[in-house]
């Protein structure tokens, strides 16, 4: 048994490190953009205009004496080690600020918040895929051009719409948001995959799969796909963080308690420790997803 | 039957005219090839000869073309075939093999992979019977007839092995005719020189007609029995090597032979009737 | 033919913005008080908003920013990702993985998300024009990125060419070598790459005017525009609200057009 699975995957073991490998040099990538990335944006934040005025020493509520450790916790501020450190040790305690717009621990915010905005994500990116590569491929195996003219005029059109256009659309139709977030999405990927699947298609193993009298189907699945493959994937990547970058007018302006509307009050309300907090992990979550799909692009790609 | 009672019959007739785009690329082409034949179609690039090979199997609408008249293959009109239909002949009658072996195999599966796709497009049947048909065809081409070469890759392939993989899968069905565009271009001179009497042999062996495009008539000669001379998507000489070398007819023949090296003291050193043409050629590179 | 249509289309209306001193009705700040949300009339050829500002006159000062401003912005990014990218490429080696690698830092930042955190770290109570100045001088700062991959394979197959060996064979040195061989090779991707900026320029203006983080008020853009589109119960009854939003399609459609075969950075 153990001798018919060698049969079969030969270099199992070596891949398998291999893979393991490659996986925790990726992660330690992740951890360390992650606190770099935090750190810079703490300290972008630091030398921020207006970071000496804390806000809350306006607030009529706090006694003197509150007001009074406000003002030294500021000074112990000024210097930049402890500033530093106190941020390190608030991350590792996983505390990401306090949101004064929203008047809550931003830790409880994004936890609460991130729900929503993965399932709003979710929808986007499957509807946006379904849509922009179901099209891209029926344009290209296809070959009508009316087809081809009428997908790359509505692609065109919606891609020269701002995305808050879009938001407010759905606003007004009292339509789910993460369709918002696929329209916003489903251009690029048409438009990126469509000019893909014509370059593999014009690939000379391609005419020697149609020379060898396959059917449509078969050449398709196995050599104009296996070829774009990769680069597809490369483009998940890059989808997921425009989806991304799509929530933050989707969810302010269909009023969705999510992550995208979490940093646009915090920007409002210069809440900027939370900002950046917020950006350097959804920044993570796009790396990571980035990281996903170059592996699969590379085990893909070696011919597993 | 042997060969020369094979040759008296008339296998593919053409009388073709194709375009891209507008642009005319294949003027009113005719020629004709006999059974077990190899036709070397000789001409210079971008006068059509890949265009040529495409329409034949009717697949120029892939790279936005379009081709008009008559192919007649064994009496069988191919232009007046469905897609259906060409997909049944394409592989099991006429096979292809091009050049760039590396770029025209797909380089994700397994060459095993890629000739029972060959297989399994034409014929049903157990999977022994499958394996030692490839095996053997294998052999044909004079690679390993070994299970270990079909798992490879063919990035694990040399450019050599490459094409008589290629070729391989073109003659898996047998085929009656056999189109090879530029197969040796690739190689060097003496992997071509081997390909060349593969080819040779394949013909002899299995009786299939070769429509052997190329650039080089040196090479071509030595394998066939006649030679069509191409020049801006007209075939302007068709005869047997032998002929075209001692009495070209066409201005261009006579200029293609005339432009052929000569090593002087070593070689014999034609005649140089070199003729500079009236009409200039930067107009007409189709 | 497209393009050309395309590309007069441009010059039209960027010309008209330019002029919007001498073709404006009004100034974009003047209200007309006795006259808010009116129709569109011969004086008002879009009507007034709710504070009595000519909506033309506004049109027209505000493609004025948007339209003139963003190509400024793209200038900035193509310069950065020139330096950035050309150099990387040309040098090679542990430079350019770096390089490589803070660009890929910065590509997998959601783009938004970035803008909208550069803003907040910057004064928000600004005067209009310092608003626009930090709105566009961020565009040109940040978004040099997507630029910088392609200038950088550019440059690094440019450098690995033969004409370069050849150069280098015959011994010129390598900052020449980078000015006058490497440079003028980049200029075709760097312009691809400037005119792609633009329209991405001009939708991140909108959508960071729309969430209102971009120009201040009452200078004018067309982010500034859209906020009117917010208010639901009106556009039905005001199509004419709708003139800016199809301007700014138009225009970016035409930038589009002009330069067809642009995908995405891979």
């Amino acid at each position: 048994m153990h001798r018919r699975f060698h049969a079969v995957f030969p270099d199992a073991e070596t891949k398998g490190a291999h893979v393991l490998k490659r996986l925790s040099r990726h992660l330690v990538k992740l951890v360390a953009t992650g606190l770099l990335g935090g750190l810079l944006g703490a300290t972008l934040v630091r030398f921020a205009p207006g970071f000496d005025v804390d806000v809350r020493e306006l607030d009529p509520r706090l006694s003197s004496q509150s007001v009074k450790e406000l003002r030294q916790q500021r000074r112990a501020d000024d210097n930049l080690a402890y500033f530093y450190g106190r941020y390190i040790l608030n991350l590792v305690h996983g505390d990401l600020g306090f949101s004064h717009s929203l008047n809550q621990p931003a830790r409880k915010l994004f936890a609460q918040r991130l729900p929503v905005t993965l399932r709003e994500i979710g929808i986007g990116l499957l509807f946006g895929w379904l849509l922009g590569l179901g099209l891209a491929t029926s344009v290209v195996v296809l070959r009508t051009w009316p087809m081809d003219l009428l997908a790359s005029g509505v692609s065109a059109t919606l891609l020269s719409i701002p995305a808050a256009v879009l938001a407010l659309t759905f606003v007004f139709l009292r339509a789910p948001a993460g369709l918002a977030i696929a329209l916003i999405v489903m251009p690029k990927i048409f438009s990126y995959s469509r000019n893909l699947l014509r370059r593999s298609y014009s690939l000379a193993h391609v005419l020697t799969a149609r020379s060898k009298g396959l059917s449509e189907v078969r050449v398709f699945l196995w050599h104009v796909v296996p070829t774009s493959g990769p680069q597809l994937l490369a483009l998940l990547g890059i989808s997921v963080s425009l989806a991304f970058s799509a929530t933050i007018p989707v969810e302010a302006l269909c009023d969705l308690p999510g992550i995208g509307q979490l940093a646009w009050q915090a920007a409002l309300g210069r809440d900027l420790i939370v900002l950046v907090n917020v950006t350097v992990l959804i920044t993570l979550m796009t790396i990571a997803a980035n990281t996903t799909s170059d592996l699969l692009g590379h085990s893909l790609a070696r011919g597993g | 039957m042997n060969r020369e009672q094979l040759m008296s019959e008339t296998l593919l007739s053409i009388s073709l005219s194709a375009e891209y785009a507008k642009k005319s690329v294949l003027r009113n082409i005719t020629f004709h090839i006999e059974r077990g034949e190899i036709l070397g179609l000789v001409g210079q690039s971008g006068c059509g000869k890949s265009t040529l090979a495409l329409a034949i199997l009717r697949l120029l609408h892939l790279k936005g073309g379009r081709a008009v008249g008559i192919i007649q293959l064994n009496g069988l009109d191919l232009m007046s075939l469905s897609e259906r239909q060409m997909r049944s002949i394409r592989g099991k009658e006429i096979g292809l093999v091009l050049q760039s072996p590396l770029s025209s195999l797909n380089p994700v599966l397994r060459i095993g992979t890629q000739l029972v796709e060959a297989w399994d497009a034409h014929r049903s049947g157990s999977r022994q019977e499958c394996r030692n048909a490839l095996l053997e065809s294998l052999a044909n081409v004079s690679l390993p007839a070994e299970e270990e070469f079909l798992r490879r890759y063919p990035a694990q392939l040399s450019v050599g092995q490459a094409q008589r993989v290629l070729i391989a899968m073109g003659v898996l069905h047998r085929p009656t005719l056999l189109i090879a565009d530029e197969p040796t271009s690739a190689l060097d001179v003496i992997t071509q020189a081997e390909v060349l009497g593969l080819f040779r042999n394949l013909s002899k062996q299995m009786g299939v007609a070769i429509l052997y495009i190329t650039h080089d008539l040196l090479s071509v000669s030595t394998i066939a029995d006649r030679i069509a001379v191409m020049h801006k998507g007209e075939i302007v000489e068709c005869r047997e090597p032998q002929a075209i070398f001692t009495d070209p007819q066409h201005a261009y023949t006579r200029n293609l032979i005339a432009a052929l090296p000569s090593v002087p003291g070593l070689l014999p050193t034609r005649e140089r009737t070199y003729h500079i043409p009236v009409k200039s050629h930067a107009a007409g590179r189709s | 033919m497209a393009r050309a249509l395309a590309l007069a289309f441009l010059l039209v209306i960027g010309s008209a913005s330019l002029l919007a001193n001498l073709l404006a009705p009004a100034t974009y700040a003047e209200q007309f008080r006795e006259l808010p949300n009116a129709p569109p009339s011969s004086r008002h050829w879009l009507g007034t908003d709710d504070l009595g500002r000519d909506r033309f006159s506004r049109l027209l000062y505000g493609t004025r920013v948007s339209l003139l401003l963003a190509p400024v912005a793209a200038l900035s990014s193509t310069i950065l990702a020139a330096l950035i990218g050309g150099v990387a490429g040309y040098l090679g080696g542990r430079i350019e993985t770096a390089a490589m690698w803070i660009t890929d830092l910065f590509l997998s930042l959601p783009w938004l998300f970035l803008l909208v955190a550069v803003r907040a770290l910057l004064p928000l109570n600004v005067s209009p024009q310092v608003s626009v100045i930090i709105t566009f001088g961020m565009l040109g700062v940040l978004g040099w990125a997507g630029a910088a991959r392609v200038v950088c394979a550019t440059s690094r197959s440019a450098r690995d060419s033969d004409f370069i060996l050849l150069a280098r064979a015959s011994g010129v040195k390598p900052a020449r070598l980078f000015a006058r061989h490497i440079v003028p090779n980049l200029t075709p991707a760097l312009f691809a790459q400037f005119w792609i900026s633009i329209p991405v320029f001009i939708l991140a203006e909108a959508n960071l005017g729309v969430l209102g983080l971009g120009v201040a008020e009452p200078l004018p853009s067309w982010g500034s525009l859209l906020r009117e589109l917010e208010n639901y119960s009106a556009i039905g009854s005001q199509p004419w609200l709708f003139v800016p939003l199809l301007l700014l399609v138009a225009v970016v459609s035409c930038f589009q057009l002009v330069l067809p075969k642009a995908e995405l950075p891979a």
